[in-house]
């Protein structure tokens, strides 16, 4: 098993470096217009592609790391699981080839061609399995971060395959259905690997913490039913200028909301200096604080009068990158650095804040600049140069073996840890 | 309690989402016809979504292109199909193909402008 979770961990860590490789290849085109020579049709969805393939595969690292750390090894578990991973890895390869050679399915996100979603869908189910399997051994009652992986890995089966009905007639038949639930599954798709995530990230907290009963306080399972009730319902503020029931904009706007109370709860820790000790933690610290700018600008999007002006401008992708790099990646990181007992400098997590708010801060004034109808592509500059800083650092977290690639094949004498 | 909770979550949300199929999606000019449709695997199976946006979702290189049919004329669209322009490459497209492809466009034009009952 332990094989299996380093083995996940170290090609989640591959995908993520050539994502942000292509994604700065892909800001070229926005920082240089007279450059037109970069396939962006390509670029975009393998940049897409990969940095999926890294959240989803060091979600599986840590979320198996941790099971195994609590139940032991389960009968079938580590089989399935380089079921998993093999599957995985030859659809993700097997993706790659396609849009190199200009072949897609053509839907946003999931750019690929539908032939290979049975296996992807299978992976997805061979993971879920794991997961209950391992899950079930726990002792009752279980503690927050099960519920999260259990409700994460089944809601990622089931939202990969509501973003496959668009295949029926009924459905992709009806420009309206068809984009409803399109984004409907997204929102769930990555509220499910949120769920994944966070549970992580809780499992750490309660193991480094000195809070006994972190994971069954009254206050975790709160906020993970408030994530869950976002998870399934909190999809329709993509959606405003969809001509689709007033009804379903209003629930949206409304449950769009309930997320201020996730915001008054992090500044309101924060205040009184509340919550678990993270200093030790420098990337789950820095995610925080990306949670709650996420969280100001998530609220502020879901506002109609606001999301009028945001929608399809750069603001859109600055929250994107802000949630997807600053929260999923990391968290992960941090996890992942912590699976194998090793300390990221400060510096470096430092230089990541840096280079993610350049990425950021670029994207939302190009957002603004557009909005205003005086957009120039400064705000690009800015993004590719915070997006190159980022690069920079995680190509040295991951080529010099101080923590990533290394890390999750430790060195003999604590190879028999499992931490 | 907390598997009540989840229960009536899950539910809550299954019962939400036949509706949204059923009644919230619901929409006089939104089927498309059969040319819209090979129109519409056109622009996926060229990756439009890449660039452009309908109802502003999508890519960000090119413009949205929910009410393009009625900012260019279809001779300038069917040339774009079919040339490809400026940092947009030439998708390919022949008549038929061109033919199918603003089809749906007109489509997507026709659902955007009609208010929803």
């Amino acid at each position: 098993m332990r094989v299996l979770y380093q083995s996940f961990g170290a090609l989640g860590v591959v995908a993520l470096w050539l994502g942000m490789t292509v994604g700065l290849v892909g800001l070229v085109p926005f920082v240089w217009p007279q450059v037109t020579w970069i396939p962006f049709q390509m670029v975009r969805p393998l940049h897409g592609t990969l940095v999926m393939a890294w959240i989803l595969a060091g979600a599986s690292a840590t979320v198996y790391h941790a099971l195994f750390a609590l139940v032991g090894p389960v009968r079938g578990v580590t089989a399935s699981g380089w079921w998993q991973l093999g599957g995985g890895l030859f659809a993700t390869l097997g993706i790659v080839w396609d849009y190199l050679h200009l072949h897609f399915g053509g839907r946003e996100y999931l750019e690929f061609s539908p032939d290979w979603s049975p296996m992807i869908g299978m992976v997805a189910m061979l993971f879920a399995l794991n997961v209950l399997r391992m899950v079930v051994r726990l002792p009752r009652p279980w503690p927050v971060y099960a519920w999260m992986w259990v409700t994460g890995a089944v809601g990622l089966m089931v939202a990969f395959a509501e973003a496959h009905l668009w295949l029926l007639p009924e459905v992709g038949g009806q420009i309206v259905r068809d984009t409803t639930f399109q984004w409907k599954a997204y929102g769930s798709l990555i509220g499910s690997w949120n769920m994944l995530i966070y549970g992580v990230q809780f499992y750490w907290l309660e193991r480094l913490s000195s809070e006994s009963g972190l994971a069954h306080s009254k206050s975790a399972f709160f906020f993970f039913f408030l994530g869950l009730f976002n998870l399934l319902f909190n999809w329709g503020h993509h959606l405003y200028p969809v001509p689709m029931a007033s009804f379903i904009k209003h629930v949206a706007y409304a449950v769009s909301m309930t997320e201020w109370i996730l915001l008054l709860k992090i500044v309101g820790d924060w205040w009184r200096q509340k919550g678990p000790e993270t200093k030790s933690l420098p990337f789950f610290r820095s995610a925080q604080g990306w949670v709650a700018a996420n969280l100001v600008l998530a609220i502020a999007l879901s506002i109609p009068a606001v999301n009028l002006w945001t929608h399809g401008t750069p603001v859109t992708v600055a929250h994107a990158m802000g949630s997807t790099i600053g929260i999923n990646t990391f968290l992960l990181l941090g996890a992942l650095h912590n699976m194998a007992g090793r300390s990221v400098p400060p510096m470096l997590v430092g230089l990541c804040n840096l280079g993610l708010a350049g990425l950021v801060g670029g994207l939302l004034g190009e957002g603004i600049a557009d909005m205003a109808k005086a957009a120039g592509g400064w705000g690009y500059g800015v993004s590719a140069l915070g997006g190159g800083l980022l690069w920079g650092v995680v190509t040295l977290l991951a080529g010099q073996g101080l923590s990533l690639l290394a890390a999750v094949y430790p060195s003999k004498e604590k190879a028999g840890r499992v931490l | 309690m907390r598997g009540t909770v989840l229960a009536i979550l899950l539910c809550g949300y299954a019962v939400f989402s036949v509706w949204v199929y059923q009644e919230g999606t619901r929409h006089p000019e939104a089927s498309l016809s059969e040319a819209a449709r090979r129109g519409k695997q056109q622009f996926q199976n060229a990756n439009c979504v890449a660039c452009h946006q309908l109802f502003g979702l999508g890519g960000y290189m090119g413009p949205d292109l929910t009410l393009v049919t009625s900012r260019r004329s279809e001779a300038e669209i069917r040339w774009i199909l079919q040339n490809g322009m400026g940092r947009m490459p030439n998708p390919g497209l022949d008549e038929a193909g061109s033919d199918d492809l603003i089809a749906y466009l007109r489509a997507v034009r026709a659902v955007s402008s009609v208010p929803r009952p």
